[in-house]
């Protein structure tokens, strides 16, 4: 059923009291139209279990020559964690992004955040949206850190973006192996390659 | 030179389990607080500024005692800029505090062939727990926690302690029931509710994300913490009944 463009789209955000003093991005319309300009960076990931999310779309990523870092998404919850990332964005002139939900189903069109550009507002709009699949992005699309819900982040972006927004030591192979460990160590990467293999092309060495 | 040990924030949590830090009357008690509180402010300046800072312990420096103390390294030091230790009279003397050093922890948990296998396996301790109890006296999530039924799980899920407990989802919905939540649940993405507890506590129902998983029924407890963010207690997994 088409979202009423007039309605306030609702929030996604299970933990939204960390995101109280948040504004939204605009009227309901704008709104909308910022979450369907989210969505050109990514596209419908069926898991296994069949619960249908998302994820960075390859089309996007090879069109744009970005690339990828994964990361625990619980880390991002806290903000000495994010403090790189906030940093680049502030170099880059962004003093604010937007987050919102990159969910199918009822949460498809619901409400996009002026997130900040500082590292407490940046964490806790991940913290807010870890229960959903989520997406934060700059108005130019110039970067994204899309999350599953409530396990990993992805940093995509250009390399020299990616290695500003993450110190050396959680880039690479062994920092996306960490990774998976922190958020089970009984799995490796094996476990997740329903989600891995299609960013491989594009994990930064 | 020894070379110098670092501390992070899973270590001072640590420290803030040794009775010199909780124990009313130790005569360390002061002192032992004291160090951990410059511990904490080394790792997390108020202006949040990446440094690092050094625990210096206490030498001998030309025949005479010197105290331990907290020692700011210059802004911007990397690690190979942290000052010289003075020479030790015993062991390892210098303990390095810095922001990342917390932040990338669990990097320094994996294996050295970079495979997935170096987190935290085996049974971890069960972490101190603050009791939050209802208006009846009783912390219902620490019940739940303690019931015969419920079996802590070796391995924690995001670095969050996880325990299985019977019935499925019917259990699960027993266990919601019996947390006294407040109001009708809310829902979020597909399959998954939120119930705020009178004692100010959030669960949410979900199902199992990981790939060990079947996606069974899933509680997850959230605390509240300070500024209206919240800390992850503990993972509820309801293995269905046979």
């Amino acid at each position: 059923m088409p979202m009423d463009p007039t309605a306030e789209p609702r929030s996604a955000a299970a933990l939204g009291e960390a995101i109280a003093h948040f504004v939204r991005a605009g009227a309901p319309a704008n709104q909308l139209a910022l979450q369907d300009r989210a969505w050109t960076m990514l596209e419908i990931w069926t898991l296994p279990d069949a619960f249908p999310g998302s994820r960075l779309a390859n089309e996007w990523l090879g069109e744009k020559g970005w690339l990828l870092q994964v990361a625990p998404q619980r880390e991002m919850w806290k903000p000495e964690w994010v403090i790189p990332f906030a940093e680049a964005c502030a170099r880059r002139g962004h003093v604010e992004l937007f987050g919102t939900a990159a969910e199918t189903g009822d949460l498809r069109h619901s409400a996009v955040w002026r997130v900040p550009t500082n590292a407490d507002d940046i964490s806790r709009f991940f913290e807010s949206h870890y229960a959903c699949f989520s997406v934060l992005f700059p108005a130019d699309l110039s970067f994204a850190i899309h999350c599953t819900d409530g396990d990993f982040a992805t940093y995509a972006g250009p390399e020299s973006f990616l290695r500003e927004a993450l110190p050396p030591e959680a880039l690479g192979p062994r920092a996306t192996a960490a990774a998976i460990a922190y958020v089970n160590p009984e799995l490796t990467e094996a476990d997740w390659d329903d989600f891995l293999a299609p960013y491989r092309p594009f994990m930064i060495a | 030179m020894p070379s110098p040990i670092r501390i992070t924030e899973p270590d001072l949590r640590q420290a803030m389990r040794d009775p010199r830090y909780w124990r009313s009357g130790h005569p360390e008690r002061e002192a032992f607080g004291a160090w951990v509180t410059e511990g904490y402010r080394g790792l997390y300046p108020r202006d949040a500024a990446p440094r690092t800072s050094v625990w210096v312990k206490p030498y001998t420096r030309e025949g005479h005692p010197v105290a331990g103390h907290w020692r700011r390294a210059p802004e911007g030091a990397d690690d190979s800029a942290v000052a010289t230790p003075p020479e030790a009279n015993d062991g390892p003397d210098i303990i390095e505090a810095d922001w990342r050093r917390s932040a990338w922890e669990w990097l320094r948990r994996g294996a050295p062939d970079g495979r997935g296998s170096g987190g935290r396996r085996g049974a971890q301790p069960t972490p101190p727990r603050r009791l939050i109890p209802g208006r009846d006296g009783r912390d219902r999530i620490n019940e739940l926690r303690n019931d015969p039924a419920t079996q802590r799980m070796p391995d924690v899920h995001n670095g969050v302690p996880q325990y299985s407990r019977p019935g499925g989802a019917a259990g699960r919905q027993r266990d919601i029931d019996s947390l006294n939540p407040v109001g009708q649940p809310e829902s979020l993405a597909a399959g998954r509710l939120r119930y705020r507890l009178e004692d100010g506590r959030i669960a949410i129902s979900r199902p199992a994300t990981h790939r060990l998983s079947n996606a069974e029924p899933t509680l997850e407890i959230f605390e509240p913490r300070e500024g209206g963010t919240f800390s992850s207690v503990d993972i509820f997994r309801y293995i269905p009944t046979r």
